[in-house]
Order: C-alpha cells, then structure tokens, then sequence
C-alpha cells in the first residue's frame, strides 16, 4: 500500500481578514510551522492525522485569505470541500457582518450537502466584545451550523469541533456508499451528493465572474 | 513572441515590469503600445509573483528528496496551457521574468543578458539609483511602489526586446 | 526519460496517489555516495506539494497576458499519438513477454488518435534546474503529474551531465509542445485509462479519497517499467 492515510478530507477556513483563522489552527495541526504561501497564492495548508475508528484520516485544512484580490480564486478552493469553517472576531461587528456574505459564497460555490460551522474568535477579549454570545448563537441556529466561541489561550474546543465535523463527514460518506451500493435515493445522500461533478457552473477554475461585490 | 517582462527584488517587490499587448500592429513607436510599470498591473504582478514563489518553495522541497547534492533547484520555466513563464533568479535574489508564447524553448540567455548587460549597467552601476527599491523596512511582500523608471534603462531594453515582440 | 514519481491529484486538490520511480543509484559527480541515503518527502509535505499545484491552476488563468487576452488566440491543443508510450510493442517484442492484459482498454495500446488536451490555461509543464514536472488534467478536472529527471538545456552552463531526454523541440503537426511533453501527456492518458479500468470500476473504492489497489499500482508500474 503506498499511501499512509485511508481518508483525505476537506476543510475550508473563510472569513475576513484579520480575523485570527491561521492562529486558530496553529496548534492543531500536524507541523508548528507556518509558511508563507496565504501572502502569495491566498490560500495555505494545514494538516491534521487522527485516527476514525481504525482508520487514518487526514484533515486538509485550506486556509484562504481574506483580502479582496484573492476572491475570485479563493472561490476556486470551495470546490469538493467536505466542510467549511467560518471565522469572524467577536470584537469586530464588521466580520460578523461578513458572515452572511460567506454564506452566499458558500451557497454558490460549494454543494448543498457541505458541512459548516461557524467560530467566533478573540473570546479572551471580553472586554472589547461587540457581537455577543447569544446574538451569534441565534444566527448560527438560524443557518442550521454549529456554533462555537475560541481564542488563542483557549483552542481546546475548536480540536474538538473539527473532530466531530471529521466524523460526521465520515460518517456521511459511509451512508452516501451504502445508498450508492443500493441504488436507492432516500434522504438527503441523494441529492447534492457532494462526490459528484457539479455542472451547474459556478464550480470551474477558469472564467470565475468577480464575487458578489 | 514576448508578452511581457518583470523584475522583482529581494522584498517580493515588483520593481519593474513593461507589457507588450499590440505587437502585431503596425505602430512603429515601441513605446507607444503596451504599458510600463502600469498601475493596473499590480494585481497581477503579485498573482505572477506568488505562483513563482510557491512553485519555488515546492520545487526546493522537491529536490531535496529527489537528490542528495544541495544545489539550488530554481525553476527555469513554468508552461502552461497559453504561455510561457522564464524565470531566472540572481544570486542577489532578484527575479527576471519573461512571459512568451511557445516558439521559443529557451529565454535564459536573453534574461541573462538584460541582466548583465542592461539591468547591471543602467540600474547597478548608476550612482542615482537607490541601492534598493524598498523606501523603508515596511515595503515588503509587495508592498513597495518605487520603481525603476531610469529611461536609459528602458530605451535599451526596448531596443534589445524589439526583435523578439513578433 | 526517467520518470521519478507520479502523482494524482483529485478535482478539488487533494493528493489521492503518489508513487516514487526512484531507486538506488549512483550519482555520477560523487560515486561515493548513493541515493539510498537520501530521505523522502512525508505525506504531509506531498500533501502541499500537491495543493499548491492545484491552487496554481487557479491564479495561472488569472495572469494571462493582456496580448492573449485581447487576440483571438489560434493555439492548438491537440496532442498527437505517439504510438506504445510505455507499452511493450507487439512487433518488436516477442509474443511471451508480452504482459497479460486484464482489464477492458481498448486493446494493446490504450488509444490510437490525437487527443484533446483540456487543461486550457492551467499548469502544464514545470522545468527546473534538475527535473521537470508534466500535468496533465482531464475532462472532470482532475491531474494527472510526472516527475521527470530530464531538463531542458540549459544556456547558462549548469545542469549538462543531465540527459536531455525532454529537450528535443519537435514541431510535429503543430503542436506548441515539445516532444517530452507530448509524451509525458500519452503516458499520463495512459495512467488515466489504468485508473479508469482499475480505480474507477473497484467497487470499494470511495470517490476522491486515496488510492490503494495492488491491482493499479501493478499497471502504473508496468507504463514507467516499458518507458524507455
């Protein structure tokens, strides 16, 4: 067997810039060190091995940047991921509001099926909070996603979050193979199914229209 | 054909760049078509400039586990499915890039050249050019703006990239 | 040409196969030292590597010079055949060295005819001072990537005990690329019809997760083997 890991799954990091989404992640994945690849090609990968049930599973974390001159590519990452985090900082009410334009993002670029969460960074700063716990609380629920607050003193519950985002994402994918062998279309694996090449544009590398602005 | 030419400086910096966009008209006047060190290209300078960076830094990586004698492994040449990106890296850390067509295989001697004979003798050797183009510690990862607009400089790298544009 | 490794890359840019040609050998500017020595680049670096390709092909549509864009561009992207690219030819070859075909290609070379090339403004070829690297991209957008330790010539004097394999620019029906290109392209078609037959149809495969089957590694590794 030439690979190491028997699963390899997808993870997009959004959010406006300066909201703290590489420092996030600085301590959850495989290697401390950061390169500079989000300045230059707007995106940067990091990387998380856990163990599934028996299996290997690698977390590819594609951190995108937030500044504009990345957008059209950056909207080329959504394509095939298996989840997407949404970052915004608590005490900056204009990454909050960013939030509903990344929603609209997603809504067009990734599949209908794909699995998000929504993480309010900086939550040690108590003091400077503008967008309070229960405000986020109730959009999140509103938009159907978990929702969780971190800061860099604290990233305990974001490991977590993405564990359980990874087995979910698993576990979707079992039952997606299991109606796939079936040939049957009951629930929502059927629809949307996110294995599938999506034609109805928006997906393409190439000839992206400029975003939403 | 040659689209266009950059140079970038030890701070990821473009500190020169001229674009060729009618080279088949018949304007005689080679100043007269295309761009040089347009404000509109910026974006696209460091779009150019990543992609060079991050191949680099993968092709490094690459080298290192493909052979065990620690020579630099820079990129020659980047192609892809509409043009072609030559790239020669001084060891100074400057770039020089020439974005051509597919006609031609090999650039690294015409980049060689302007560097050694044009960029060395007009910007290296010229007193009034400020020995680097980033105006303060801040202008890095593309951030500085100052570029060489010595007309010495690019009268001969016109006269040396004219034969080439068709 | 030497082809070191190939790799293949999903359509959203995960790394789903990965496999190194290289094995020991002895570099002809140091005997003394061999390859085994060397040490290889981890899953997580491979990862990278292969991401960052695939973020390329985005930004590399982005940069397409004003000239290009402006002009009706006539470029051909017909990729002619060459015919038993890292496939034992039956004419030269003896009927029992032939390899036992199991599997459903269209006979004993794969195809026969010009192909189209998709990969209209992504990476194509990548040279550097000691390897060049071919993709080639299908229809669904997925990659298809070769390593190959051929260089081009370089004008400038380094890198010349180097064979230059991939640097012969033939202009053969009018294709812009050069003869190393159009071939890495048939043999990565190649390793495309392997992956359909052996990858595609398995059963227990789960779509664009990582590769493991014997069965393809097998006929990847006959395609580089009768590479000559």
């Amino acid at each position: 067997m030439n690979s190491e890991y028997d699963y390899l799954f997808k993870l997009l990091l959004i959010g406006n810039s300066g909201v703290g989404k590489s420092c996030l992640l600085l301590r959850f994945s495989d290697d401390t060190y950061t390169n500079d690849y989000i300045s230059t090609i707007g995106v940067d990968f990091k990387i998380k091995t856990v163990e599934l049930d028996g299996k290997t599973v690698k977390l590819q974390i594609w951190d995108t940047a937030g500044q504009e001159r990345f957008r059209t590519i950056t909207s080329s990452y959504y394509r095939g991921s298996h989840g997407i985090i949404i970052v915004y900082d608590v005490t900056d009410q204009d990454s909050f509001d960013g939030v509903k334009m990344w929603l609209q993002e997603i809504d067009r670029y990734a599949t209908s099926t794909v699995l998000k969460l929504l993480v309010g960074n900086k939550c040690d700063l108590n003091d400077k909070r503008v967008v309070d716990f229960d405000v986020a609380k109730e959009f999140a629920e509103a938009n159907q996603m978990p929702f969780l607050e971190t800061s860099a003193l604290d990233s305990t519950n974001v490991e977590e979050a993405f564990l359980t985002m990874a087995r979910q994402i698993k576990e979707s994918m079992a039952q997606q193979k299991l109606s796939n062998n079936n040939n049957t279309n009951n629930g929502n694996a059927g629809n949307g199914d996110s294995n599938n090449v999506n034609l109805s544009g928006g997906q393409s590398l190439t000839n992206q229209s400029s975003g939403c602005c | 054909m040659i689209y266009s030419f950059w140079i970038f400086d030890r701070h990821c910096n473009c500190i020169f760049e001229r674009e060729w966009t009618l080279a088949n008209s018949n304007n005689t006047n080679a100043m007269g078509n295309g761009t040089i060190n347009s404000k509109q290209n910026d974006e696209v300078g460091k779009l150019l400039y990543g992609m060079i960076f991050s191949l680099n830094s993968v092709t490094q990586k690459l080298s290192s586990s493909l052979s065990e004698n620690q020579i630099n492994n820079n990129i020659r040449s980047i192609s892809t499915g509409k043009f072609r990106i030559h790239t020669m890296q001084t060891a100074t850390g400057l770039w020089f890039i020439l974005v051509t067509d597919f006609k031609q295989q090999n650039y690294s001697q015409v980049l060689q050249y302007i560097y050694s004979h044009i960029y060395v003798k007009y910007v290296v050797h010229n007193l009034l050019s400020p020995y680097d183009f980033a105006l303060n510690p801040k202008e890095q990862r593309g951030q500085g703006i100052k570029r060489i607009n010595n007309r010495h400089f690019i009268n001969s790298l016109e006269a040396f990239l004219q034969p080439m544009l068709t | 040409m030497g082809i070191e490794a190939i790799l293949i890359i999903n359509k959203s840019g995960g790394l789903i196969y990965h496999r190194s040609f290289t094995s020991p050998q002895v570099d002809p500017s140091n005997p003394t030292i061999t390859s085994t020595t060397k040490h290889t680049l981890n899953s997580n670096d491979l990862l990278i590597l292969a991401s960052t390709l695939h973020s390329v092909f985005a930004i590399s549509s982005q940069i397409t010079p004003k000239a290009l864009q402006l002009s009706q561009s006539n470029i051909n992207y017909t990729i002619p055949y060459h015919p038993y690219v890292g496939v034992a030819n039956p004419q030269t070859t003896p009927k029992n060295n032939m390899p036992t075909k199991y599997g459903s290609f269209k006979g004993d070379d794969y195809f026969k005819e010009p192909f189209h090339n998709w990969n209209k403004s992504g990476l194509k070829q990548l040279s550097t001072d000691q390897f060049t690297m071919y993709i080639y991209q299908t229809m669904t957008g997925l990659k298809f990537v070769a390593i190959s330790s051929s260089v081009l010539p370089s004008g400038t004097g380094s890198g010349e005990n180097n064979n230059n394999a991939g640097a012969n620019t033939v202009n053969i029906n009018g294709s812009q690329y050069n003869m190393g290109s159009q071939i890495a392209d048939n043999l990565l078609r190649k390793v495309y019809c392997v992956y359909s037959d052996y990858v595609m149809k398995d059963p227990f495969y789960s779509l664009e997760m990582p590769i493991k089957s014997d069965l393809f590694d097998d006929r990847v590794k006959s395609l580089i083997d009768h590479l000559l």
